[in-house]
């Protein structure tokens, strides 16, 4: 676990408390889960050749699809939660209040935490651009300190906490089918993150439970090796043989 | 007036002059099943009406010798079948357990019928030579609409009354024989392929009959139906045949038998995992499909994984990878048949015997004989 800001995390928690007063955080966990599964079942790399990267672009896109059909359902709850979907440039954008939650998939079909360092937002203009907001950058220009190059410092404290809205929610799956979720907040500049926290992980109930998915390899020999029931047919004894 | 009595008796005298004396109606009612022949087409054959052919399969009357001679010639038998000889035992059609029931016609499940009788006939006749395996299958008290857990455990229950210890049964087709069951192949010249396994435990000579596919070329497909069949005679006794809840309920049997729930869950992969599969099925020696259906059933697959494995299994048709063999064989009716030879009483002098054309006793003794029989003999 990395160090994070302790500014940034406080409003992050602030961010996901809201988040979880719109159960967001809960919509996200089960479409998750339940997008993920099949996923991983049908991800089979040794047979099929299947790829971490191609299981997570299908992945990618049934999240957004699930997601997509519960908003447009006819009953659905999200918008007297202010909760709004939107999917600009085809990417997931989800609108809770005034926060913006970016959805992303962290490289790899494993368990573990994401290695934050690793991430990098030039890649997506969507994901750069929610960086630079987070840092304040598109709201006032940064103030001219003289002696100073512009890009010769990190993102000055003005004694005012930033307004930090835009969230990115990051996920990964196993083989097996189990997830996890956390929320970030990206900003510009090293690290790529300004605080991050978990919202969830699945474990498996316990160890028996967890070996109950291993299918165990049957004892004993085989049907072809065991022996076959013994069929007894004899002639029938005639007259007189009793007595030989 | 006085004499019309007698002009009456004169006239009924005449017409049976002519009747043969020597006839058997049911071996009639075999023979035209047989030759897979309705009843009205036999009629136009022999220049009758359908229910002159009637009253004489159910003894009503008798045919005259011209008539027979041309029901000899229609349904191909000499005349001497339709005589009295060996008892050829009834199977009603309305106990007889068909897996095709609506994909069949009735006439060829009729015809499938009347082989399964020629099969207990050539074996009663071969048992007044031989000793064959008693019946002895076990009893089970299953209420008349058993839920799915009850009969898991009536499978369980069957498994050990027959002697089967845990894990894979090693031969079913061999433990239904052991237990008095005449199990039979159908022939796969003359009959309809769509004619699949069936059963019936209610037949007139006692003795419990399963009749199974010759088309099934595929060990695990064979012993997946005979553990079908005997599903159907341990819990089927006296249940009107043919509905899609007595097909399940013994298809449910089957899979417990052949794999009960507490020994295999756990072997069972929880994602479509063939490699795992087909472990289990050289293991259990039951088909992927069956593996899979068990694994959904019990939970361990998921209902878009049970899809996916079907569409595959699907694509792959039949016969599916991973052969184990060819099918389970019987082995009993033709092992007898070579004692009673071994004691010099030839097929042909039983044939003579029982009135029956020696080609067909060699049809019958077939369908019950393995090509590798390993049975105790007695002597």
């Amino acid at each position: 676990m990395s160090e994070w800001d302790v500014t940034a995390l406080a409003a992050l928690h602030d961010c996901k408390q809201e988040l979880e007063d719109r159960e967001v955080v809960r919509w996200l966990r089960d479409t998750t889960r339940a997008m993920w599964r099949p996923n991983a079942e049908r991800y089979q790399p040794s047979h099929l050749f299947d790829t971490p990267r191609g299981v997570a672009g299908l992945a990618w896109e049934n999240l957004r699809e699930r997601m997509l059909a519960e908003y447009r359902a006819a009953y659905h709850p999200w918008r007297t939660r202010g909760v709004r979907l939107t999917v600009p440039h085809g990417s997931l954008l989800i609108h809770a209040g005034d926060l913006a939650v970016h959805v992303i998939k962290a490289p790899g079909v494993r368990l573990r935490e994401p290695e934050w360092n690793r991430f990098i937002w030039d890649t997506s203009a969507a994901r750069h651009t929610a960086a630079i907001r987070n840092a304040g950058m598109d709201a006032l220009p940064l103030p001219e300190i003289e002696g100073q190059l512009a890009f010769d410092f990190e993102i000055p404290w003005s004694g005012v906490c930033p307004t930090w809205r835009e969230l990115f929610f990051v996920w990964v799956g196993d083989a097996t089918g189990l997830t996890a979720g956390w929320l970030g907040l990206p900003g510009l500049g090293r690290p790529r993150w300004l605080a991050v926290t978990s919202l969830w992980r699945d474990e498996a109930a316990g160890v028996d439970d967890g070996a109950r998915d291993v299918p165990r390899i049957p004892s004993g020999p085989p049907f072809s090796e065991r022996d076959a029931p013994e069929v007894t047919v004899s002639l029938k004894r005639q007259p007189g043989e009793a007595a030989r | 007036m006085s004499d019309q009595p007698t002009r009456v008796a004169a006239a009924s005298r005449r017409r049976s002059s002519g009747r043969v004396e020597d006839f058997d109606c049911r071996r009639l009612a075999v023979a035209r099943r047989l030759a897979c022949m309705s009843r009205a087409e036999l009629a136009r054959h022999i220049e009758v009406t359908p229910a002159a052919v009637t009253q004489y399969e159910h003894g009503l009357t008798r045919p005259t010798t011209t008539a027979l001679a041309r029901i000899s010639f229609a349904l191909g038998m000499p005349r001497e079948f339709f005589c009295r000889g060996l008892n050829i035992p009834e199977v009603r059609s309305s106990t007889a357990h068909f897996r095709s029931l609506r994909t069949t016609p009735a006439n060829r499940r009729a015809q499938a019928l009347a082989f399964g009788e020629l099969a207990l006939a050539v074996l009663d006749l071969i048992e007044r030579y031989v000793d064959l395996p008693p019946v002895r299958l076990p009893t089970l008290d299953l209420s008349a609409q058993p839920s799915q857990a009850e009969i898991g455990d009536a499978a369980g229950r069957a498994r050990k009354a027959l002697g089967v210890d845990s894990g894979p049964v090693p031969h079913v087709v061999r433990l239904l024989e052991a237990h008095g069951v005449l199990v039979v192949r159908l022939p796969a010249d003359g009959f309809d392929p769509r004619v699949d396994a069936f059963s019936s435990s209610e037949t007139a000579s006692g003795r419990p009959l399963v009749l199974m596919s010759p088309l099934k070329d595929d060990k695990a497909r064979s012993r997946f139906d005979a553990s079908h069949e005997l599903g159907h005679l341990l819990m089927h006794t006296g249940v009107e045949a043919g509905s899609r809840i007595v097909e399940s309920q013994a298809m449910s049997f089957a899979a417990e038998f052949l794999m009960p729930r507490a020994e295999i869950e756990d072997n069972l992969p929880t994602r479509v995992d063939w490699e795992t599969f087909h472990a289990l099925k050289r293991h259990w020696g039951v088909s992927l499909r069956a593996l899979v259906y068990r694994a959904h059933k019990l939970g361990r697959l998921s209902d878009p994984s049970y899809g996916r494995a079907n569409r595959q299994l699907k694509q792959w048709g039949y016969p599916e990878p991973g052969p184990l063999g060819p099918p389970e064989q019987p082995s009993v009716l033709g092992a007898a048949a070579e004692l009673v030879e071994l004691r010099g009483a030839g097929l042909s002098t039983l044939a003579e015997a029982a009135r029956i054309p020696l080609g067909t006793l060699h049809a019958v003794v077939a369908a019950g004989r393995s090509d590798r029989p390993r049975l105790t003999i007695g002597v």
